[in-house]
């Protein structure tokens, strides 16, 4: 695919426009990448697309090579894979928890001991999410301010 | 992200573990040697004891490691598995070691008895450790919500 950037003057509106032959999965993974740098996540629910906003999203969870994201009550696909999101979400309030998940801090509500070095969240849909004590210090740097890397 | 559970973390947890379970051995020979043989006495090698009972009790920590996440079922099977390995290597100890009467089952059952203490007590303050760390989290996370 030929990639093409153009300078526009200012008063103009910026517009990404992609002419393909068909909507591939490539394709869609790009989109999907817009669509996060813009506040949203791209998916398709019941045959249609929609976007849901990131501030929505509970955790993110990767499953059998598969991604999946959690709003509050829902759970929708998406064509990326969980490094690729993390990477885009990257300085927003989302942080690793499990080796496939990723955890929006701005939706739990507490944090209570497991067993063995493990901390569950208590997620604010009431949902628990266990945190893996590989992640337990990330999380604490991430809550104290000091970010995850 | 650091996010790897290798030799730096299980030492640190170890290391944790061992001064929990030196201060609970101590409790524990205190209480099975005024139950059962309170008026002997000791030098000063004595006080060793807890510090390699507590020794032996924290090697398991090193082969019952695992980098996968084990689910709560296979987690309790470990520390069951653990817990009898510390007893079994405990009460070889305790028949090998000359000065131990091994002889009158009622200070052996105390020791088996004692062990499965010791490991069920270093959980609750492994525990009570862990819930300081989640209360700390907390409060981080309340002024992480807010400033966001």
């Amino acid at each position: 695919m030929e990639l093409r950037v153009r300078k526009i003057p200012i008063n103009e509106s910026e517009v990404l426009e992609i002419r393909c032959h068909k909507v591939t999965d490539d394709v869609q993974e790009i989109i999907s990448f817009v669509k996060s740098r813009q506040g949203q996540l791209s998916t398709e629910h019941d045959g249609q697309r929609i976007e849901i906003p990131i501030v929505d999203v509970f955790y993110a969870e990767s499953v059998d090579n598969r991604l999946f994201i959690y709003t509050s009550k829902d759970s929708y696909e998406i064509k990326l894979k969980l490094y690729e999101l993390e990477d885009m979400l990257h300085g927003k309030t989302f942080i690793r928890i499990q080796k496939g998940m990723l955890l929006n801090l701005m939706k739990v509500k507490s944090i209570k001991p497991a067993l063995s070095g493990r901390y569950t969240a208590l997620l604010k849909n009431n949902e628990e999410v266990v945190i893996s004590r590989k992640y337990v210090s990330g999380l604490k740097n991430a809550l104290k301010g000091g970010g995850d890397k | 992200m650091k996010n790897k559970y290798g030799i730096k973390e299980r030492l640190g947890e170890a290391f944790r573990l061992y001064f929990i379970l030196v201060t609970l051995i101590t409790i524990l020979l205190m209480v099975v040697g005024m139950l059962f043989d309170g008026d002997r006495t000791f030098s000063y090698e004595a006080f060793f004891s807890p510090l390699f009972y507590a020794f032996i009790g924290v090697i398991p920590v090193f082969f019952f490691q695992s980098d996968k996440e084990l689910s709560m079922k296979r987690l309790i099977i470990r520390n069951v598995l653990y817990v009898l390995i510390v007893e079994a290597a405990i009460l070889l100890i305790v028949f090998k070691a000359p000065n131990i009467p091994s002889d009158r089952i009622e200070v052996v059952i105390s020791i088996a008895v004692g062990v499965l203490v010791v490991f069920i007590l270093s959980l609750i303050v492994e525990y009570i450790f862990e819930l300081t760390q989640a209360n700390e989290m907390n409060a981080y996370l309340e002024e992480y919500q807010k400033n966001k």
